[in-house]
């Protein structure tokens, strides 16, 4: 493969594009061995990272929003009477649904919140607010500014380069920046409930979340949902 | 899917589609026009929206759709054809990560305002949206081909703009 015919493939190789597939072997062995093209990928990473720290998400006017929420208040009109009994367990389901929505929505926007403080707050786009190795420094640190006794896991393979207080839904949490492989990786601690662990995706990057300890781990990385799994599930207080 | 489950989940959708409607027209009252149009028209037709996954596409698809339909300011916007004709397929001009990464917003907006329309509209979709290209040629209505092409000469062209900018700043910094 040479460079020239390249240049129209790396934006979909970038974007992981299934039409890619066949190709995706030999295009990795070219990038491999040429340093041009490599360097070009970066640049596209780095543009893709930078498009994606853009706001995406804009409040509308106060009327827009209000003229949107009355929406759903606009029922259909029914053909018949509902018995009170039918209209009381349909509360009930709708009641149960729509927390499970909201919990779904909240999943995406949680996980969309995360990966844009990532690609905005890691050490390569802005200095961390203690850069430092030490465990017990960041602890410290950390102890003055978090509503909960400060932890920094050992993330298995990976080097501690500092951290930052962070806020996610009003709460003031952990960020903790770690590089693997010459990826860095944020690492979010929070006192915030998690039950069970998971992985969701956003903006291309994946988010993987555990409990640990009566606390929160969600760890966010440019690598596969399993490998980023596998180092949050290995990643020790 | 109720009507109640599809209204929550969309109407958390405000704020993507109101800035996807402010990137699509020339003021923001055009925007809270096409905004609230949207949200009368998914209402009216949210039993077609076949998975509440792609309920964010779906609005943004209907926001595009009406945008098109009333020709609305994509038509009336003037476009910058500096990069346009670029052929990504030759070896193109480039600039390093590190200078990417030193870009603020506002440089990187510019540069953004001088691509193609469509090719600006693509490349956001896919980078500050986060949509797969299938998702994107459902919401643009093209193919996927295209969307493929237009996501890979879009970012060569912001590529060859950041470059020249970075050229000239340099020429500026040694004059």
């Amino acid at each position: 493969m040479q460079c020239h015919e390249l240049t129209e493939r790396l934006s979909p190789y970038l974007d992981d594009a299934p039409s890619l597939a066949a190709e995706r072997a030999d295009l990795e062995a070219h990038l491999a061995a040429c340093a041009e093209c490599s360097d070009r990928l970066e640049s596209l990473r780095a543009l893709k990272h930078a498009i994606a720290r853009l706001p995406s998400r804009e409040e509308p006017p106060g009327a827009v929003r209000a003229h949107v929420e009355a929406l759903p208040l606009w029922k259909p009109r029914h053909g018949r009477r509902r018995t009170t009994l039918l209209a009381a367990a349909a509360a009930v389901v709708l009641v149960i649904t729509g927390v499970a929505i909201r919990r779904d929505h909240r999943t995406a926007r949680l996980a969309d919140d995360l990966v844009a403080d990532h690609l905005s707050s890691v050490p390569e786009v802005r200095p961390a607010e203690i850069a430092s190795n030490d465990r017990d420094a960041i602890m410290r640190f950390f102890a003055e500014h978090v509503p909960f006794a400060a932890v920094v896991p050992n993330v298995p393979g990976a080097e501690l380069l500092g951290a930052r207080l962070c806020r996610i839904e009003g709460r003031r949490v952990e960020l903790l920046f770690y590089r693997r492989e010459n990826r860095t990786l944020s690492l979010f601690v929070s006192d915030s409930p998690v039950t069970t662990g998971s992985c969701s995706e956003a903006r291309g990057l994946h988010v993987c979340s555990r409990p640990a300890g009566g606390l929160a781990l969600l760890l966010v990385g440019e690598l596969p949902a399993g490998e980023l799994r596998r180092l949050l599930n290995e990643s020790v207080l | 899917m109720t009507r109640e489950e599809f209204a929550t989940l969309a109407v958390g959708y405000l704020p993507d589609v109101t800035a996807y409607a402010r990137r699509l027209t020339r003021t923001r009252s055009d925007a809270d026009d096409l905004v609230q149009d949207t949200y009368d028209r998914a209402f009216g037709h949210w039993h077609e929206l076949r998975d509440l996954r792609s309920c964010r596409a779906w609005l943004l698809r209907i926001a595009r759709n009406l945008l098109t339909d009333h020709a609305r300011s994509v038509a009336a916007r003037p476009e910058l054809w500096l990069v346009a004709g670029t052929d990504s397929s030759e070896i193109q001009p480039t600039v390093s990560a590190e200078s990417v990464e030193r870009l603020d917003a506002r440089q990187l907006e510019a540069a953004l305002t001088q691509l193609p329309d469509e090719q600006r509209e693509t490349v956001l979709l896919c980078d500050l949206w986060g949509f797969a290209y299938g998702e994107i040629a459902e919401i643009m209505g093209c193919p996927l081909g295209t969307v493929q092409s237009r996501i890979a000469r879009g970012r060569a062209a912001l590529v060859a703009l950041l470059a020249a900018e970075t050229a000239a700043h340099g020429r500026r910094r040694g004059s």
